[in-house]
């Protein structure tokens, strides 16, 4: 494989999603502004949770957000404030900037996102391969606990695992992030294991249903006939095959790990973005809510764009 | 649709025997759906406790003859609060899937009938939403109308509809395509006729299908949403909300409350992605 050639395929094929993503940015970034309008009661009161402020606080809310112009010409303001990263302030968090707030709690989600990726990535191909490879005993096996795997939600997975692995053994630490990153990550493997195991099950089952099909393919038979051995077909032909459509479910899942984090970082009591997504509603924080999603839809859009370039590199009929 | 989501993978191919003998077998996944029906319908009326009444002497019981799960943090029976637990938590999903199917159906058949700007329109829409995970949606709508589960669950039926809307229509593309349709329309007959006594019997199996699977992503959502505390209030019973409240009793190492109610949705949620499998591959064979 030309890495040049990939790079223009993987270019190509961004290049012509990209019209669609940024379309879902904007009605996305629409309807996450609106939500002060849709909110019952006044803009003003949406945005302080129905607190009561000073008047001068009010007025420097009505010019922070414009509510006397139009509502485009807020829209566009507001927008234009939150790609610079500044989501207004917080009423709730005694008038703390959003930004900064996410900003303080980004390290810990992210981290968690790229363990439960990886996890899922890796943990999620190789049972897949194993059961499509292997024979039908390890392959039954591998599919009856992958369709239990998928019907275990994130927070009852925790629970579990936090009752046992913590509690019962005391292997790992019951809550909490940990300090340094040896210490973090090693915090972080139970909500690791929790985010990643429903994702982790869906993307064996789809990994062994992608490999199986190829293994039926005549170009493997040929590769087999001419004397080929097993591992360099599998990694030549087979695997090569069924990466596509393994990837395209890999970037689905991701977007499904980033909202499950919010889930998760409650049942760990982890401090992260998620913990402060669900915080802030509890608390009526509009503003922390806003633009905590907008940073979610954003990686969302991101990620989708990477699977897309990774399609174009890895799939050459795309190039065209 | 854009070439990276039209990857159709057949995750039926080559089940392994478990599944198979399951299938062969459909009694066992009858009785477990039966059961949660029944449940959902008579479980307030048959828990021996009722929803349970406080009693703090008698809190954290280990599983015995009387409490055959033991009792929570309050003194109150598990069992009993499962089983009248039931209803709000298998309905609520329920709805969310009636809804979602409905108009997910509507814009399908609608979208592949006229095809043209209708057709991109829709499928445009479609796209941005399927981007918008359920459960994002569902947070945001409990921020902008206030905790509870009104808000999640139609939160939920909109983003749900993608699953439905993609799949029923491109079945109603491949079942639009055949003769006997391509007669009909020959014939005169209109449109809503054709879709509502032809084209909709034949997609039907489909729509079920992915109807199934829908109510398992569903479950899982609103559990999530209940156990945040974003939907119904913390006394009520419901699997979601036990999980939750079992959180503290976890660290005393009495995991029950927590892990039954978490068995009841995992059972639920498992039972239901079966019937959608299994319901996927009778829709398919039939089309071959």
């Amino acid at each position: 494989m030309k890495l040049g050639a990939s790079m223009k395929g993987a270019a190509l094929v961004m290049a012509r999603r990209l019209p669609g993503l940024l379309l879902t940015l904007l009605v996305s970034s629409i309807f996450i502004f609106s939500a002060m309008y849709l909110a019952p009661g006044n803009p003003v009161s949406a945005l302080t949770g129905g607190r009561q402020v000073s008047p001068a606080a009010e007025k420097a809310l009505e010019a922070e957000y414009h509510l006397n112009d139009s509502f485009v010409s807020q829209y566009l303001h507001w927008l234009g404030g939150a790609v610079h990263g500044d989501f207004g302030t917080s009423y709730v968090a005694r008038g703390q900037s959003v930004g900064s707030q996410i900003v303080d709690r980004l390290p810990t989600t992210l981290l968690l996102l790229a363990m439960a990726s990886l996890a899922v990535f890796i943990f999620g191909v190789l049972l897949g391969s194993i059961a499509a490879i292997r024979g039908r005993r390890t392959e039954s096996v591998i599919t009856t606990v992958t369709a239990v795997g998928m019907g275990i939600p994130s927070f009852v997975a925790g629970s579990f695992l936090i009752s046992f692995f913590a509690v019962r053994l005391g292997w790992f630490p019951v809550f909490g992030p940990g300090e340094g990153l040896p210490d973090q990550i090693y915090h972080l493997i139970l909500p690791t294991i929790a985010l990643a195991l429903a994702t982790l099950a869906y993307v064996a089952q789809v990994s062994r249903v992608a490999i199986g099909n190829e293994l039926n393919r005549d170009h493997v038979d040929t590769a087999y006939a001419r004397g080929m051995g097993g591992g360099w077909v599998i990694r030549k032909h087979v695997l090569r095959n069924a990466a596509i459509p393994i990837t395209t479910v890999c970037g689905v899942t991701i977007a499904f790990l980033i909202t499950g984090t919010a889930v998760v970082e409650q049942v760990f009591q982890l401090n992260g973005i998620g913990s402060l997504l669900i915080d802030s509603v509890i608390s009526k924080d509009l503003p922390m809510v806003q633009g905590i999603c907008f940073v979610a839809v954003i990686a969302i859009v991101l990620i989708n764009l990477v699977v897309d370039g990774l399609y174009g590199v890895l799939d050459p009929r795309v190039r065209r | 649709m854009s070439q990276t989501q039209t990857v159709d993978i057949d995750l039926d191919k080559g089940r392994g025997r478990f599944v198979q003998a399951f299938r062969r077998r459909p009694s066992i996944l009858a009785l477990v759906l039966l059961t949660l029906a029944l449940m959902a319908v008579f479980g307030p009326m048959l828990a021996p406790q009722g929803t349970g009444s406080v009693d703090l002497g008698q809190a954290f019981q280990a599983p015995s003859a009387d409490y055959f799960f033991g009792t929570d943090s309050s003194g109150r029976d598990i069992f009993s609060r499962i089983l009248s637990g039931a209803r709000s938590s298998l309905v609520a999903p329920l709805i969310v899937t009636v809804i979602a199917a409905l108009l997910g159906t509507l814009i399908a058949v609608v979208s592949a009938w006229n095809g043209g700007w209708i057709d991109s329109v829709f499928g445009r829409a479609v796209d941005i939403l399927f981007s918008f995970p359920g459960l994002l949606l569902a947070i945001l709508a409990c921020a902008i109308f206030g905790t509870g589960l009104t808000a999640a669950v139609i939160a939920l039926s909109i983003a749900y509809i993608p699953y439905i809307a993609r799949i029923v229509r491109s079945a109603s593309i491949r079942e639009m395509t055949s003769p006997y349709l391509e007669a009909l329309r020959l014939q005169g007959f209109s449109g809503f006729l054709i879709c509502r006594r032809h084209l909709l019997p034949n997609v039907a199996s489909v729509i079920g299908a992915q109807a199934a699977i829908t109510f398992g992503y569903a479950m899982v959502d609103l559990a999530a949403i209940n156990f945040l505390g974003l939907g119904q209030d913390a006394t009520s019973p419901n699997w979601g909300v036990m999980v939750a409240s079992g959180q503290s009793a976890i660290l005393r190492g009495r995991p029950e409350e927590a892990l039954f109610a978490g068995l009841a949705i995992v059972i639920a949620v498992v039972a239901v992605n079966l019937l959608g499998s299994r319901l996927e591959r009778d829709a398919s064979l039939e089309i071959e």
